[in-house]
């Protein structure tokens, strides 16, 4: 036996042995069910992590869970962020939010060139003592987004810690962008909840009943001139009608909620925005705007008009409308209120969000939950002086542009305590407590995308994976016996280390393995044997050719291996681009595609060619029946 | 045991059918394209929201038409995935991309109060994702023949690699055609699966192309000298082609009927490459090796 043989032997023992070695992590981990895995952790944490971190990971869909890509909203970080801003400030922002989605530009750069194209500078906006040039400004913004992205990754890092998710992965994707992964989640839409809100809370005063029946009146006046044209139109029979159909207040009061306060034999365009009924002041309740339920879309969109917007600051200075967090009165209204633009006080001074029940004192929030904030000294402070300047006011606690609670002031309030009332459940409760802990994000944030897979659809996946590959290895191995025999045994034999060694080197690179993956793997089984097909072929045509077993060996090994060289090399090369192009699962495919081609090499040209020479060199064979 | 003994078959005297076929295959598949507009995209590449559900009970499509109906969602495409009582819902781009999928689960709880269900896939692709999906996917495609391209030229000569990407670019044609014609969408795994097409189309054209290569090494190089070797050529790797084609189109097909909902058009497309893949071969990259050999020869 030659000595080369002999050190191959040992060679590839020694890689077999490393591999066990390195497999036995994970199968130590799949060994372990849930219960055993707690154990674990109570008993030896460190222990657990090293185990986790030897072994193959299991993609998020195949153990269930959720990615998502939340993209930082820079525009309206520039928005918040600009002073003495105007006309085509605003314009150049919108066209340059347009714009970006079309191209891979980054928003600030757009943002400038609209800005220049239309004859403005940055500085003009952004400006200041300190910041003169437009450059100094550029890397102020620059500054400013990527702090704000920073803090943003904080925050929801915070958010996700005290959601308690394990393991959770919290990361920044290019300029804005940030990707979360959690695995294991059962209630994806709660979670879409935590990070997606904003969690901005404000404390504004609502604008004096006086100002609302001015406001209501003008828009009614405004809406009403809208549909009069249309009346004339079509009420032609009733040329009478339209003369008045301006609604009084008298009337809108007295019947707020009885839809006969209007013309309603008038046949009405059903896309036209404008219609009757649209609005009441609440009758019930001061300083309130209800919005049937039905008619939602359309008052919102008649609110964002020019018109009604300088209605607006014509009659109420510096105000806007605000809609309520639910509808009320089962549902059936949407409650608007007309607030000041200013903040009195903002979340940033809670110290404390606790959960809790609605209390029993107050019917309205009996099965209702809440939450209860504290502010610190300096909120405290604000809080307490702006109660007693307003008392018998109402103040709208606001989050995220939506009022949960305006009560009256009754007194001044010293302690700096307040809380958010009417959630539905607890869960509900304790998310917003978490949000409001961790803080407001400095931007908004916007899910760009997001996969989520749930667990049983995850074992499902695992289960077929792992059944698809045992049926396909089967069916490969018993195909090659039955077509070439001894020589097809050691092809199987080659089969098998094969996904040893993939699963080896996944487990060493600490890989993730996903369903594509899998498939990846599945795949490798039925190309693995084409370097053994093409050896063995060639070893039947040295044999034909009358040549000894020892030297169709030989040829069969030399001659075939150009070929699987080439082979492979561009199998890798595709490999290689889905590797650099691909996202997500496809990586995870490419990777094992690429493993699978190293390996499958290695077992095919090296373990198969030394147990040929072993079996020949030793056992004095005959006969190579191929 | 041998399926072929040494068999001496004419294969490129009979590849103006080869060109036929392919002509009408490719034919139809680009037609389809066309008249489809292009390859169905799924949210993958479009940019939605798809949504997965899993009821106890079976649930037909109407009911939950209705259901999303009354919520403004009547436009969305409401499938059975895999068995009755799994639903997939497909919407498209909102400008909120989030927005559909916070609402499912409330508006379908509300609608089917006794028959519980499971999120078992979200899906939300925001419309720019999408687009990046795009382009990378063709980036990939494009780099995958270039880089292919110069590896075969390096190693064998440049009308080789010609051939070589001719039967890739039929290959991949022939993998979109049918799923234009089938109407099935394309996902970003059907990209993964379309280069590994390209993968394995190549991994058969080029063990014959080194079949080639070798025997040009031995053998005089006139045009009718050259139509043998390659016919020989084509000859001596026919077992070894049909034998690769076969076990892998086993694990595919085991992966197609076993691999599971999700991975099923990923199998399909699989299947279809490897079919086309081993025709390619021997129809397209190895006739247009010899009609470039004879061009020159004749020239």
């Amino acid at each position: 036996m030659r000595a080369s043989v002999k050190v191959k032997l040992i060679l590839i023992l020694i890689i077999i042995a490393l591999s066990v070695y390195l497999l036995y992590p994970t199968l130590q981990l799949a060994e372990m069910d849930d219960a055993e895995k707690a154990t674990l952790e109570v008993r030896d944490p460190q222990e657990l992590v090293t185990l986790k971190s030897r072994s193959v990971n299991l993609g998020l869909d195949l153990q269930g869970g959720m990615h998502v890509v939340l993209e930082v909203d820079i525009k309206e970080l520039l928005d918040q962020i600009a002073k003495n801003k105007n006309e085509v400030f605003n314009d150049a922002l919108e066209k340059t939010a347009v714009e970006v989605e079309q191209t891979d530009e980054d928003f600030l750069t757009v943002f400038e060139r609209n800005l220049i194209a239309d004859g403005v500078r940055l500085v003009r906006y952004y400006g200041s003592r300190e910041r003169s040039s437009e450059d100094e400004v550029m890397s102020y913004l620059r500054d400013q987004i990527s702090e704000t992205v920073n803090r943003a990754l904080e925050i929801l890092r915070n958010r996700v810690d005290e959601f308690g998710v394990a393991e959770p992965i919290i990361q920044q994707q290019g300029q804005s962008r940030i990707i979360i992964e959690l695995a294991g989640i059962t209630d994806p839409s709660r979670v879409r909840q935590l990070i997606g809100k904003t969690a901005k809370l404000e404390f504004r005063l609502l604008k004096d009943p006086e100002i609302y029946l001015s406001v209501a009146d003008k828009i009614n006046q405004f809406i009403q001139s809208k549909i009069a044209p249309v009346d004339t139109t079509i009420t032609e029979e009733e040329p009478g009608e339209e003369a008045d159909s301006t609604l009084s207040l008298d009337e809108l009061f007295g019947q707020a909620q009885q839809d006969t306060a209007v013309v309603d034999s008038v046949l009405q365009d059903k896309d036209s925005l404008f219609e009757q009924n649209l609005f009441f002041l609440d009758p019930n309740r001061q300083q309130t705007i209800l919005v049937p339920a039905n008619k939602e879309a359309k008052f919102r969109q008649i609110i964002e008009l020019s018109e009604i917007q300088k209605i607006i600051s014509d009659e109420a200075g510096d105000a806007e409308f605000i809609w309520g967090a639910k509808p009320e009165y089962g549902g059936q209204y949407y409650e608007v209120y007309l607030v000041f633009k200013r903040a009195e006080l903002t979340g940033e001074t809670i110290t404390e969000a606790d959960p809790r029940p609605g209390s029993q004192m107050d019917p309205s929030s009996i099965g209702k939950f809440e939450v209860s904030l504290t502010l610190n000294d300096e909120g405290a402070r604000i809080f307490s002086r702006v109660t007693g300047a307003n008392i018998k006011k109402r103040l709208a606690i606001i989050l995220d542009r939506r009022v949960f609670l305006a009560p009256e002031i009754q007194v001044k309030i010293r302690d700096g305590r307040s809380r958010i009332t009417g959630l539905n459940n607890m869960e509900e409760a304790q998310d917003l407590a978490i949000v409001l802990r961790a803080g407001a994000l400095p931007a908004p944030v916007r899910i760009i995308e997001e996969r989520t897979v749930g667990p049983s659809l995850g074992m499902d996946s695992i289960l077929k994976g792992s059944q698809s590959a045992i049926y396909g290895l089967v069916i490969v191995a018993i195909f090659m016996i039955i077509y070439y025999r001894i020589a097809g045994i050691l092809a199987d034999l080659a089969l098998v280390l094969n996904i040893i060694f993939i699963m080896a080197v996944m487990a060493y690179f600490n890989a993730t393995l996903t369903l594509p993956g899998i498939a990846g793997i599945i795949l490798t089984i039925g190309m693995a044997v084409d370097a053994n097909v093409l050896i063995f072929e060639r070893m039947r045509e040295e044999l034909k050719r009358g040549k000894t077993i020892r030297a169709s060996i030989e040829q069969g090994y030399g001659n075939a291996f150009s070929a699987i060289l080439d082979a492979n090399v561009t199998t890798f090369i595709a490999g290689i681009v889905l590797y650099t192009f691909g996202t997500g699962p496809i990586r995870g495919f490419a990777l094992t595609l690429m493993i699978g081609i190293v390996a499958s090499m290695f077992t095919a040209i090296v373990v198969t060619r030394v147990v040929f020479d072993y079996s020949v060199s030793n056992w004095s064979i005959k006969e190579l029946k191929i | 045991m041998q399926f072929f003994g040494d068999t001496n078959i004419d294969f490129l005297s009979k590849r103006k059918i080869g060109y036929i076929i392919s002509a009408i295959v490719l034919l139809v598949g680009i037609s389809s394209l066309i008249l489809h507009g292009g390859p169905q995209w799924n949210i993958d590449f479009q940019g939605g929201t798809l949504v997965h559900l899993k009821f106890e009970k079976n649930v037909r499509i109407e009911e939950i038409r209705d259901a999303l109906t009354q919520r403004g969602f009547g436009e969305s495409e409401i499938k059975h995935f895999g068995a009755d009582n799994e639903i997939v819902i497909r919407t498209g781009v909102s400008e909120d991309p989030a927005e559909f999928s916070n609402l499912v689960e409330p508006m379908i709880s509300e609608a089917f109060p006794d028959n519980p269900f499971e999120e078992q896939r979200v899906e939300t692709v925001g419309p720019k994702i999408g687009k990046e999906l795009v382009v990378d996917a063709l980036m990939a495609v494009l780099w995958a023949m270039i880089l292919i391209l110069l590896y075969v030229m390096w190693r064998f000569r440049i009308n080789f690699a010609l051939g070589a990407i001719m039967a890739l670019a039929h290959d991949v044609i022939v993998t979109v055609g049918v799923f234009s014609l089938l109407e099935i969408e394309i996902s970003a795994p059907i990209i993964a699966a379309v280069l590994t097409i390209v993968g394995y189309s190549l991994n058969d054209t080029i063990v014959i192309f080194d079949r080639i290569r070798e025997n040009l090494k031995v053998r005089q190089k006139d045009a009718d000298a050259f139509i043998g070797i390659v016919n020989r050529s084509l000859n001596e790797t026919l077992s070894r082609t049909i034998i690769t084609s076969l076990t892998t189109l086993f694990v595919v097909v085991i992966l197609f009927f076993f691999g599971g909902e999700v991975l099923r058009s990923f199998a399909f497309a699989l299947i279809i490459g490897i079919v086309s893949g081993t025709y390619s071969t021997l129809f397209i990259a190895t006739p247009f090796v010899v009609e470039w050999q004879l061009k020159k020869v004749h020239a």
